[in-house]
């Protein structure tokens, strides 16, 4: 249950990341060949997404852990999920998106299962 | 001002961050390295190992202390408890006896005796060997070491003070700060390092500054007493027990009176803060007057600051709770401290502030090259021509080395020291210091007179099977190697988890050192002997 809390908050914060950095055009054009641009409306698509889900995994590690440790958290799994998808980005840009996407599925499935239970 | 304000923030941020940046970087690796301080003794201690792996209940333990208190501490004038927890695995009982009339006074400390017990039976266990062990390195990074403590302080201080100037400016000098948010690119030269640089310190950017300050914080009545000294007129006790209050003393009676158990009372506490207790003392045992007070343990809230409950030692009835509301700038003060120790917050909080911690010696590390590359990019004109490289380039480059290889090599060294020493030795602790910077300045020297590329790689190759090696080490020392602890699944997991990220360090170190290997001859002509590495990877020699 903790580490399914736990994880839910890294899942959010990667996934939310990973949307923020691929809305930029430098990041998209690393994926989709040189000079390529998202979409306008996929670019505000993945933006909200990103905050959206950057915002949630702080509700949640302050539901789960109290205003003061749960921002102390985030602000931790920021950092470290931040590291981890920068130095995944140049040398596997592709893997690094598709582990966004299962992170995000994997999020979700997570957050149905906590409140399931 | 002649130019732009950012350009003189540059510069600032370029000055203040070189000059200071060796010693912050020992600072940033023996801090990181602290918050793992419990592990790393019980590391460099493989007697405790076995007690380690069986933990048992604060009530259990609290008993077994008091029977063996009772036999053993017999006409003590108080008693130290300090009960296991899930970090350091040993019963610690301390006691200090009055002098002896006529008897000369033996210093502070003179009359305390202390002893590890086995936290299930009170048994003094099996002497582990002496070492300073976490301690130490815990030390080092404020304390340094061959100096006087104050001074140090000054110097750590200085060094805090200057790193806070080069946050801001750097914060201020980024102009792309979240457009180049996610950049990393590789291979590039300068603009790797520049890149590995700005991704290191803005990603953990919330923890650098909250670390750099909150160090200040812990330290500020050394650096800025004269608030306190002009208010209490230089009275500095009065300060101290106004600005965090503790309850009064009870003077004992000279009455015999039997101790109550401590059981009931761990129990009660434990049910009120919904924490584990972590200390107890008692004043006065064995008297009509003895007063037990049980201290809760650091890591149910965020400050340092922990509550603690008295009880009379003969009825066990609750006579004060302490330090469950604290006056706001205390509780600020706490608050800051407990952020910076990191005592709170479970395993995962601690890696997480770990990892940010190696965040930091990869910024400072980053930023010490990335000055040596860019001023080696200067003069790249005169070196072609065969000139050589000016006195402060080579100085730089040679004091890089020594500091970002060298520090690991130091660390590692310290280790394998603590494994190969006689067990049973005069002053181990100071012998295992010794190899320390002992190392280090080997490290240190021989990069000052030859400060090559070839050094770079071959300082890094021995840090990397210094600290690699650690697990193999294990294997031919002890008795709780990685087969043990990780592959048999006996525990202590925090012994494992040492030898593992050692072993993952090592391993950087080592990819770091192939990654500088010599290069093709024609590229050789071009860059004679240079002296940075040239290639990016964002954890870059971190060390522990």
């Amino acid at each position: 249950m903790e580490i399914l809390s736990n994880f839910l908050v890294f899942a959010l914060c990667y996934a939310g990341l990973s949307c923020l950095c691929l809305a930029m055009d430098r990041h998209y054009a690393d994926l989709h060949g040189r000079g390529a641009e998202p979409p306008p409306q996929l670019r505000r698509r993945l933006q909200w997404g990103g905050w959206l889900a950057l915002a949630f995994a702080l509700a949640w590690a302050m539901h789960i852990a109290g205003a003061g440790y749960g921002t102390v958290f985030w602000v931790g799994s920021l950092t470290g999920c931040g590291l981890l998808l920068i130095w995944l980005l140049p040398y596997a840009p592709h893997q690094a998106m598709r582990l966004a996407r299962v992170i995000g599925v994997a999020a979700a499935l997570a957050a149905v299962m906590l409140a399931v239970l | 001002m002649k130019e732009g304000f950012r350009q003189s923030m540059a510069w600032l941020h370029t000055w203040s961050g070189l000059l200071v940046c060796w010693v912050l970087l020992l600072v940033f690796c023996g801090g990181t390295a602290s918050y793992y301080r419990n592990e790393i003794t019980l590391w460099m201690q493989p007697e405790l190992h076995a007690v380690a792996a069986n933990p048992v209940s604060s009530e259990v333990a609290a008993s077994a202390a008091q029977a063996a208190m009772t036999q053993r501490a017999a006409g003590a004038t108080r008693w130290f408890i300090s009960l296991p927890d899930e970090r350091t695995q040993a019963t610690q009982l301390g006691w200090s006896k009055p002098s002896k009339p006529g008897e000369k006074k033996k210093g502070r400390r003179g009359n305390f005796h202390s002893e590890k017990t086995d936290p299930a039976t009170g048994e003094v266990l099996s002497r582990p060997r002496d070492t300073r062990g976490g301690e130490f390195l815990y030390r080092l990074h404020f304390d340094l070491h061959y100096m006087s403590a104050i001074w140090a302080r000054w110097i750590v201080g200085f060094c805090a003070m200057f790193m806070l100037v080069s946050i801001i400016s750097g914060v201020i000098t980024h102009k792309r700060i979240f457009k180049d948010l996610f950049t990393f690119r590789p291979k590039k030269g300068q603009r790797s390092w520049l890149d590995a640089h700005n991704v290191t310190a803005v990603l953990a950017l919330p923890f650098h500054l909250m670390i750099t300050y909150t160090g200040l914080v812990t330290l500020m009545f050394l650096y800025m007493p004269s608030g306190a000294t002009a208010a209490y007129k230089g009275d500095k006790d009065t300060f101290f027990a106004e600005a965090f209050p503790r309850a009064e003393e009870r003077k004992a009676a000279g009455v015999a009176a039997p101790l109550t158990p401590f059981a009931p009372l761990v129990r009660q506490a434990e049910q009120q803060w919904g924490g584990k207790v972590e200390r107890i003392s008692v004043n006065a045992p064995g008297d009509a007057n003895a007063v037990i007070t049980l201290s809760r343990s650091s890591g149910s809230d965020m400050s340092t600051r922990q509550p603690s409950m008295d009880f009379d030692g003969v009825t066990g009835k609750l006579l004060s709770s302490n330090g469950e509301t604290v006056p706001g700038a205390a509780a600020t003060q706490g608050v800051m401290i407990g952020l910076h120790v990191a005592h709170f917050g479970g395993p995962l909080l601690r890696a997480l502030f770990f990892l940010s911690g190696l965040a930091g010696c990869a910024m400072v590390a980053t930023g010490a090259l990335l000055w040596a590359v860019k001023t080696r990019q200067k003069q790249a004109k005169a070196l072609a021509a065969g000139k050589r490289a000016s006195f402060g380039l080579r100085l730089v480059e040679a004091l890089n080395i020594g500091a970002i290889a060298g520090i690991p090599i130091a660390f590692g060294a310290y280790f394998w020291a603590n494994r190969l020493l006689p067990v049973v030795m005069e002053e181990r602790p100071k012998e295992e210091i010794a190899c320390f910077f002992g190392a280090w300045a080997l490290a240190a020297i021989v990069a000052q007179l030859r400060p090559t590329r070839a050094m770079w790689r071959i300082e890094l190759t021995a840090g990397a099977i210094l600290l690699a090696g650690l697990p193999i080490l294990n294997v031919f020392t002890t008795s709780s190697h990685l087969g043990v602890t990780l592959f048999l699944g006996r525990g202590p997991v925090s012994v494992a988890a040492f030898d593992l990220v050692v072993l993952a360090l090592g391993l950087l170190l080592a990819y770091a050192a192939y990654k500088l290997k010599p290069l093709p001859a024609k590229a050789k002509k071009a860059a004679p002997a240079a002296a940075a590495p040239t290639t990016g990877n964002t954890t870059l020699p971190g060390a522990a």
